[in-house]
């Protein structure tokens, strides 16, 4: 068990800066989620505290180690790779003996490490079979087993759910979080689904373009997106994002967005009177839109409601995704089930402005 | 009218089947019909051979088979061929593999040679036949198994690294990077890992090279002049006098040598067709 610094570390692909300068403390025993888009630069920082990718500026830690010249092999880690990279001629007992047989472990340590590694993840009665011989998720399992019989330091997983089907993957987005609070050990954990980083970590990462955005706890995150990707990025529908002007009448400030005026609450009025007649993103989660006529989730007055045309209805059963327009805006909001609306009725939602997020509309960065 | 109509229809179908059966047999008729014409002369003596080449045999004379055994010294010149063949195909293959892995997967100062090496395949032998000699000469391997085994080995090592690192480039990075971070050393994950996964690969590149050695004459004629020594395109020259050709014993012998290639490809068949089509085939 250890803890994992990035100190400004930095990755090039020639002219292309892959990664730039990160900074980054992970806590021993925690259990840290890197997410972002496609080449976002996440697999890259992954990979070099693996040690399979040479830094090209800052330093690595690993406990009080500095690892940037230690190889791969000597680094105490353990990797799952997105393709599992099971050995192909090896049965699965071999393929989890493999690593503490070249580290020249005692056949019975081996035999007992293998046996207890694969009771943990109920593979017991693979251990004869080929890979080719095993479903995904049993690669999945011999995959994370071979990982764990080395008991590392840190356990590096770069997006070992991306080839399962949607259930298998809730299914083992569980066994692994269960797993983490069994071994205790610093996980460092790579995907691009945020609905995995946001159920699996302690701590997530959010990275765009080679740089961290954010990094904070889920609900940190979901609730106080520090930018506009933050925002779009975590949440499932995506926040909606409107171009408002902040307008101030009397002692009252509002948003103007062409087809609906949004009263602000006084809380806000400090941080955003310097802001009044600028043009702002208006942000607003799907799950913080309601139907005014059935909801009872918050009291309404008047400026808290859009008039909208219901666009699209993706019934979920438990819930309902409503696409809506609003003048030049599309808003998306989830309404409950008691709501009955069709296409192109028009529809009153309304808007919990105590959730609403406004961003800067140059920097993107957020003002609430 | 419909079963007017079915009816051309199976007939074309079955007209398609036939000349696609015709040009098969054709085809295969073309490549056994050498073999069987090898095995029909043998039974013949030297005379119906030359008075009468295409016909079937008036008497059959085994006894070809035991004459040109013992004449040509066929037993030594397929242990011979053997030896020289697969002590050559080891060596093009233990130097080829770590070659072939380091070519394709590991960046070093060398890696420019890549492209020379696989080059130096489209020099013809019989250019290097002068400084082959010299060398075996200076060397003083002349008429010894050597004198043959690592010329033909030099000569197909690059044959051997162009198909392995054809296939190792096309195994993914992650297996590699997983044996390195269970602990294993390049070498190891070479030996351990590459070259298990490999053996399709690794077939074709020793099946290739073993023909060509098998076959070689150009080189030996060259090298050998000890009748010790001589591999089995040497023996069948040997049949071949100055002012007489012995056609029914090297007929015979021709069958001798057919009939152990064949035993040998029976034997080897599932493995050669695995080693043809490794490059088929994903990963």
């Amino acid at each position: 068990m250890a803890s994992v610094v990035l100190k400004d570390i930095m990755k090039k692909y020639g002219d292309v800066v892959a990664v730039s300068k990160i900074s980054l403390e992970i806590k021993d025993q925690e259990f840290v989620v890197l997410v972002g888009p496609s080449g976002c630069g996440k697999t890259t920082t992954l990979r070099m505290i693996a040690g399979l990718e040479e830094i090209d500026g800052g330093e690595i830690f690993i406990g009080d180690t500095l690892v940037n010249d230690v190889p791969p092999k000597d680094r105490d880690i353990a990797m799952v790779f997105q393709n599992y990279a099971l050995y192909p001629h090896m049965d699965v007992y071999n393929n989890m003996a493999f690593g503490l047989k070249l580290r020249k472990f005692p056949k019975n340590e081996i035999n007992q490490r293998v046996k207890d590694a694969a009771e943990i993840l109920g593979i017991q009665e693979l251990l004869q079979r080929k890979p080719k011989q095993l479903s995904g998720g049993q690669r999945q399992r011999v995959a994370v087993g071979r990982a764990i019989v080395r008991h590392p330091k840190v356990f590096l997983f770069d997006e070992p759910l991306s080839n399962l089907d949607a259930k298998l993957r809730v299914q083992m987005r569980a066994e692994l979080s269960k797993l983490h609070d069994k071994l205790k050990t610093t996980m460092i954990y790579v995907t691009h689904d945020q609905v995995e980083a946001m159920t699996m970590g302690d701590r997530i990462v959010v990275m765009r373009d080679g740089l961290v955005q954010q990094v904070g706890s889920p609900l940190d995150l979901y609730n106080k997106p520090v930018n506009k990707f933050v925002a779009g990025f975590i949440g499932t529908p995506s926040m909606n994002f409107l171009d408002v002007i902040l307008k101030k009448e009397g002692d009252n400030l509002f948003l103007d967005g062409q087809s609906f005026k949004l009263a602000i609450p006084a809380e806000y009025k400090s941080t955003l009177l310097s802001y009044v007649n600028q043009e702002l993103t208006f942000g607003v989660r799907p799950q913080d839109l309601f139907d005014s006529t059935v909801s009872r989730e918050v009291s309404f007055h008047e400026g808290t409601s859009i008039n909208c045309t219901v666009d699209v209805v993706e019934p979920l059963g438990s819930e309902q995704d409503i696409y809506l327009t609003t003048g030049p805006h599309t808003v998306v909001a989830v309404l409950d089930m008691q709501t009955r609306t069709s296409v192109g009725a028009d529809i009153k939602i309304a808007v919990d402005t105590s959730k609403i997020h406004l961003f800067r509309l140059d920097t993107e960065i957020a003002i609430i | 009218m419909y079963k007017k109509r079915s009816y051309f229809r199976l007939i074309r179908k079955h007209y398609l089947k036939i000349i696609q059966y015709v040009v098969l047999i054709f085809i295969a008729g073309l490549f056994i019909y050498p073999f069987v014409w090898i095995f029909i002369s043998s039974l013949k003596d030297k005379g119906s051979i030359l008075a009468n080449p295409w016909g079937l045999p008036v008497k059959l004379f085994f006894s070809n088979y035991v004459l040109a055994w013992t004449k040509g010294n066929l037993g030594r010149a397929i242990f011979n061929s053997l030896f020289v063949t697969c002590t050559a195909v080891a060596i093009t293959i233990v130097a080829a593999c770590p070659a072939a892995y380091y070519f394709t997967k590991v960046t070093f100062r060398g890696k420019f040679l890549y492209y020379p090496i696989l080059m130096s395949m489209v020099i013809p032998t019989a250019v290097l036949l002068i400084p082959i000699s010299f060398l075996g000469r200076k060397l003083n391997i002349l008429d010894s198994y050597s004198g043959l085994i690592f010329p033909y080995a030099a000569l197909y090592i690059p044959l051997g690294i162009f198909i392995l690192s054809n296939f190792f480039v096309s195994l993914p990075e992650s297996l590699e990077e997983a044996a390195f971070l269970d602990g294993a050393s390049r070498f190891q994950t070479l030996i351990h890992i590459i070259i298990p996964i490999s053996k399709p690969a690794i077939f074709s590149a020793m099946a290739l090279p073993f023909i060509f050695i098998w076959n070689e004459f150009t080189l030996a004629l060259v090298l050998v002049t000890d009748s010790s020594v001589f591999t089995i395109p040497l023996a069948l020259k040997a049949f071949a006098g100055s002012y007489s050709y012995e056609y029914d014993l090297v007929f015979a012998a021709l069958g001798i040598v057919n009939l152990f290639l064949f035993f040998i490809l029976i034997f080897l068949q599932r493995h050669f067709v695995r080693g043809i089509l490794s490059g088929a085939f994903k990963y």
